[in-house]
């Protein structure tokens, strides 16, 4: 055997190759046809961003949070207030909301990761609902029921991106900057850190991992997501109200993680765009729709609990036990 | 020389049990030290508590200096380094990362290769299983692979919790003499075992350990036959 180097390489499989000119295709198809279309598919990658960042902490470290919309609010009203009431520069205004956002994750999470499973859970949900009512009460500061309108699309200095195409392109790439940063930050040391965590506290522990930090730093990274996207969900639509980052949010990002596969880098994006059609798919169902969404939920968690990240390898495996070959 | 492990009083309870009572030892530089008891006797207790994975009282002197109040992870940076029982490997990861996670607390690369370099002469096999999963490994390789894993973090003290457990004879004494080896290099070794004749091979001293305390030091002349070793699994 010829001797290898440690690190990682990587090669494109067909999989990742025909993933990627499906997702070309389909903005293609978007950025042509416009309409309603582009609304949907700019859904589909704010949420994107999101999952991105939630999977940080709940799929390479294994954690439960039910309260990252806690963040997504942060990042929304912060852009909202700062845009629309101060009359801030969005390009300022995003990396700002970012650092509040992460600082208040760090101040949060600090006492709160202290907490395990169910716990943690219940803590986070609660993290969640508090944003929620701050989100109505504080009327002064976010327009309460009624919703913050009037933020101005992104945009620097005076040139903004008027059309919703325009701003389609821009949320893609920065999803795909996000996708790329979470690749890069899963193979490294930290990465390998926060999946040593998953597999095993102690063991992690014991070889030198400083357990609490990386959770808390999964946390933050996750929150810093949750941030980008509020805010770019405030710029896209121009309106926000504290329905938009409710509970609906927790479950929607939870059913995108299991089904497009939680802990891989593409499963969260392929989740996120097929969960933002399915409103297309269950509209006959009206009022039914979360109840939908949690049956779907129900029998990916019972079916396919690594979501369809893990079709491939099953294809393959059952493709090797029918020709014979070794799996 | 200060030793390079001196356990002064250690004790741990889960809750009101008390796992382990005031336990002392020491193991002297490049010693390879056996604790050996019958199953529920607080021998992973005791590991757990050197190591800190649960809260305990009492003084833990590492090299001379007193580690007790350091956390766990701490501690691996200082070079103490543990083979769970069980092996605690990360299951879904490839054998290679489980490696890499080895040296964690290697910053450089070239440390790191160096090191790798030096696990797969002791262990040709986990080369050849590099990028299968550490669950899909065989027992004896998943062992094989536990050591090579704490050998990455470079230890100065390698503490083993069982590592024969679950393996066929040959294959367990295959893994502890390997360890010998690692011994006659220098490494201080504190083994903990359940299988006696085995681990007296090896070890100059050992403890046996019975409802949570030290019953008895042996040395090394003082182990004449493991059969007089029965009485203390006998409770």
């Amino acid at each position: 055997m010829t001797s290898r180097s440690i690190t990682f390489t990587r090669r494109f499989s067909p999989v990742e190759i025909g993933g990627a000119l499906a997702g070309l295709a389909l903005l293609a198809f978007v950025l042509v046809h416009g309409g309603y279309f582009v609304t949907v598919i700019g859904f589909a990658a704010i949420y994107g961003i999101f999952c991105t960042g939630l999977n940080f902490f709940m799929g390479y470290t294994g954690q439960a949070s039910f309260g990252q919309n806690a963040f997504a609010a942060l990042g929304g009203y912060g852009t909202a207030i700062l845009c629309a009431g101060q009359g801030w520069q969005p390009i300022l205004a995003l990396p700002v909301t970012m650092v509040i956002s992460g600082a208040i994750a760090l101040i949060v999470g600090y006492p709160t990761l202290r907490l395990r499973g169910h716990y943690l859970a219940m803590a986070t949900f609660a993290l969640g609902l508090i944003t929620y009512e701050l989100s109505i009460e504080w009327i002064d500061l976010t327009q309460g029921y009624m919703g913050y309108a009037g933020i101005p699309p992104l945009g620097i200095g005076r040139y903004e991106l008027g059309s919703d195409r325009e701003q389609l392109v821009v949320l893609v790439i920065v999803l795909l900057l996000g996708v790329w940063i979470a690749q890069r930050l899963k193979d490294s040391r930290f990465g390998r850190a926060l999946r040593a965590i998953a597999g095993s506290e102690a063991a992690a522990n014991a070889l030198g991992i400083d357990i609490a930090r990386y959770k808390l730093a999964a946390f933050v990274v996750a929150a810093v997501y949750a941030s980008v996207a509020g805010s770019l969900f405030a710029h896209f639509i121009g309106f926000i109200s504290p329905e938009v980052f409710g509970l609906s949010m927790v479950t929607l990002s939870f059913t995108m993680l299991y089904l497009g596969g939680i802990g891989t880098i593409w499963g969260p994006i392929v989740g996120a765009v097929i969960v933002s059609m399915l409103p297309e798919a269950f509209r006959g169902l009206k009022e039914l729709q979360d109840i939908a969404y949690a049956g779907v939920l129900i029998l990916i968690l019972i079916f396919f609990p690594r979501g369809l990240a893990a079709l491939p390898g099953m294809i393959a495996q059952w493709r090797g036990a029918k020709t014979g070959a070794a799996p | 020389m200060p030793a390079l492990l001196e356990v002064r009083d250690l004790s741990a309870s889960y809750g009101r049990v008390a796992a382990l009572k005031p336990t002392s030892l020491t193991v002297a530089e490049g010693e390879l030290v056996t604790v050996l008891g019958p199953n529920g006797a607080g021998k992973t207790t005791l590991l757990r508590a050197i190591t800190r994975l649960v809260s305990a009282k009492g003084t833990v002197l590492f090299k001379g200096d007193d580690v007790s109040r350091l956390a766990t992870h701490a501690l691996a940076a200082r070079g103490i380094i543990m083979v769970q029982e069980g092996r605690g490997l990360f299951a879904q990861m490839s054998v290679r990362e489980n490696l890499v996670l080895g040296g964690y607390t290697l910053r450089a690369g070239d440390a790191l290769e160096q090191r790798l370099a030096e696990v797969f002469t002791l262990f040709p096999r986990l080369k050849e299983r590099l990028d299968q999963v550490a669950g899909s490994l065989s027992g004896g390789e998943q062992q094989m692979l536990a050591v090579g894993r704490a050998l990455m973090a470079g230890p100065k003290l390698l503490m083993l919790d069982e590592p024969s457990l679950g393996l066929a004879p040959r294959v367990a004494a295959d893994i502890l003499e390997t360890l010998g080896e690692l011994n006659r290099r220098g490494l201080g070794i504190l083994l903990v075992e359940q299988k006696a004749p085995l681990a007296l091979k090896l070890a100059r001293r050992a403890y046996v350990i019975t409802l949570g305390r030290i019953a008895v030091e042996l040395k090394a002349g003082e182990i004449k036959s493991h059969h007089d070793l029965a009485q203390y699994y006998l409770h």
